[in-house]
């Protein structure tokens, strides 16, 4: 016999009462584990997009009149007769700012109107090459063009329009090309382009040496500060040079995770408290049903100490058991909605950070809940606990 | 050198506005191996005067000294302690823990010794054997007789092995066949060297006790010794 004995003992006895407070918190503790484990899914989500993705920037020609937007960027259609393009070695001058050796990859775009069989059409020509490493999501059909084999790729809208398929051949300018492949559908602007190598379009358009824009990724998250600070080196130290960063859709992302995370505080905070109250309630209406039994402990000898460490096992068990469970079920529960409530395509971390601090707050909770329950039980006095009897 | 001495203790109660003397000035004292009554009507302070001795209800003036100890000298804590090995408790209703098996009752004032399980268990099972219930060690308290759930309490009392056992109306709950065989076993636990001191209405557990102290209005009254009429003494055991 010891304490731990008699407050396991006490539990078994009080079994249905004690089943519904462990079920309350385990409900309590599965919508925390809950809401946590799926915001560090899509944290963990976004991180790998971001990864995937680097920091992007786009370097574009200074212009102050803009008609053409690419992913968001105005980058060309100038109608008052500003700078449209820039040369290759403008951009080689980048290479010298202080930041350059984080960036990974560099592509250089051309983008030209050009006639083709039914009418104008938007052609971008790109290092393949480079340009892949940014669009990891581009999907072709057939295969990317090679150089100075009157290639082309046609983006899936085009191809839909043009009616043609990977093996056609498609005048442009004067110039037949092969359709050697056609873009899976992106969904954006980028569906209504043509693919050419960047040296076919240059010279395709008579703009040898000359480009649009490139889009530069850099290594890696970086503040949005640091971004801005390198942002401006190219703007005050590069005339005629201008840039900005993408905002991709894993920034509009981000701020949906924000929003979730602050709700899982909220949440959290709403259940701690309810939580707190239940736990602590109970305990209290625990010690009042059992107050001769606590005036008969301090009679035999029992210490104010020893009765708050029976409360405390007690607070302890049950919180532990409901810390376990509310664990298991809160990570059941964000397995199943985790990918249709929020669209997670990465799968639920399971993290033993969150199992660690799920189990750890909610014995926190139980115990603290139980401190003044257990400092009253500690200091009835026996007299008055045993006039009870 | 007494076992216990009480000297001039007083407690006063405060009722609303009024204060209300339970214990106006009590001497008393009581010899290691004494088999003393407490008498005396309802609220006349006899029960005060049990759980003042039984370290449990500090007096408003004066002294309880048990083994050359000035028990609310001690902190709460240390009384504590001190309760734990030189008192044992038989409530009024017997007042065993419902949801702890009879051995389990026992074993509550080991709890907070050091004794191992198996010796725990081993004293549980000597004393329960002892007052007659060796064979119901596992039952719960609510599977028990009251005379039985009796014997579980003083049992649980003496299984430390205490020198003194305060017992509270241990026979007011039951009926007078199981009364006098409780009184018995009270009297066998203290020809075997245990001070007994037990607060009873009852006339007839004066036949068991070696000296009775009456109690009125918060006042020792008189006391009546009963040597010759302890039946242990009587029979000649």
């Amino acid at each position: 016999m010891d304490l731990l004995t008699i407050a396991l003992s006490n539990l078994k006895i009080r079994k249905v009462k004690m089943l519904f407070i462990v079920l309350g918190m385990i409900i309590g503790t599965a919508t925390i584990v809950t809401l946590f484990t799926i915001t560090t899914s899509m944290e963990k989500e976004l991180q790998e997009r971001f990864d995937q993705l680097g920091t992007r920037v786009l370097i574009t020609p200074e212009q102050k009149t803009f008609s053409l937007s690419y992913r968001g960027i105005t980058t060309a259609g100038n109608i008052s007769g500003e700078k449209q393009l820039f040369s290759v070695e403008e951009l080689k001058r980048l290479e010298y700012l202080s930041w350059w050796n984080q960036v990974t990859v560099a592509s250089p775009k051309l983008v030209a109107a050009l006639t083709g069989e039914n009418g104008n059409l938007l052609g971008l020509g790109v290092d393949f090459e480079q340009e892949l490493k940014l669009k990891r999501y581009w999907e072709v059909s057939g295969s990317y063009p090679e150089i100075d084999n009157n290639q082309l790729v046609l983006g899936h809208d085009l191809a839909r329009r043009l009616g043609k398929k990977t093996g056609d051949y498609l005048e442009v300018a004067g110039a037949r090309f092969t359709v050697t492949g056609v873009m899976a559908e992106i969904g954006t602007e980028e569906d209504k382009l043509a693919y050419f190598n960047l040296a076919d379009l240059q010279k395709l358009s008579g703009n040898n040496g000359l480009l649009s824009m490139a889009e530069i990724s850099l290594g890696g998250t970086f503040p949005r500060e640091v971004v801005e600070g390198y942002l401006g080196e190219i703007v005050d130290g590069i005339p005629g040079l201008t840039a900005a960063h993408i905002q991709d859709a894993a920034e509009g992302r981000r701020a949906l995770v924000e929003r979730f995370a602050k709700f899982a505080l909220m949440v959290t905070a709403v259940v701690i408290t309810i939580g707190s109250l239940i736990m602590g309630t109970t305990m209290m209406a625990s010690v009042k049903e059992r107050t001769a039994e606590i005036g008969v402990f301090r009679a035999t000898g029992f210490r104010k100490s020893h009765i708050m460490k029976i409360i405390f096992m007690e607070a302890g068990i049950l919180s532990g058991l409901a810390g376990v469970g509310g664990y298991l079920l809160g990570m059941l529960v964000a397995t199943f909605t985790g990918p249709v409530i929020i669209e997670l395509q990465t799968g639920i971390v399971w993290s033993p950070i969150i199992a660690v601090m799920a189990i750890g707050l909610t014995i926190t909770i139980g115990l603290a809940a139980s401190f003044y329950p257990a400092y009253r039980a500690a200091n009835l006095d026996p007299v008055e606990a045993l006039r009870f009897i | 050198m007494s076992l216990i001495e009480v000297n001039q203790v007083t407690k006063l109660y405060q009722s609303g506005d009024e204060q209300v003397t339970a214990l106006g000035g009590v001497d008393l004292k009581i010899d290691s191996g004494e088999f003393l009554a407490l008498m005396g009507p309802s609220g006349s302070g006899k029960s005060t005067l049990l759980t003042i001795l039984g370290c449990l209800n500090p007096p408003t003036s004066g002294k309880v000294i048990i083994d050359d100890v000035d028990i609310y000298g001690l902190n709460s804590e240390r009384r504590a302690d001190f309760r734990s090995t030189y008192i044992g408790f038989v409530f009024q209703q017997f007042q065993l823990i419902p949801y702890l098996s009879a051995a389990e009752n026992v074993m509550l004032p080991l709890a907070i010794s050091n004794k191992s399980k198996e010796e725990q268990w081993e004293l549980a099972r000597q004393v329960l054997t002892k007052v007659g219930l060796g064979n119901k060690m596992e039952r719960l308290p609510n599977q028990l007789s009251g005379g039985e759930q009796e014997r579980v309490a003083i049992a649980r009392a003496i299984v430390n092995q205490p020198p003194i056992v305060f017992a509270d109306e241990p026979t007011g709950a039951l009926d007078t066949k199981t009364s006098e065989e409780i009184m018995d076993l009270f009297q066998q636990v203290n020809s075997e060297g245990l001070t007994i001191i037990m607060v009873t209405h009852n006339k007839e557990n004066l036949n068991y006790v070696q000296r009775a102290v009456f109690v009125r209005d918060g006042l020792m009254e008189k006391e009546e010794l009963y040597q010759k009429k302890n039946k242990l003494t009587a029979a000649g055991k």
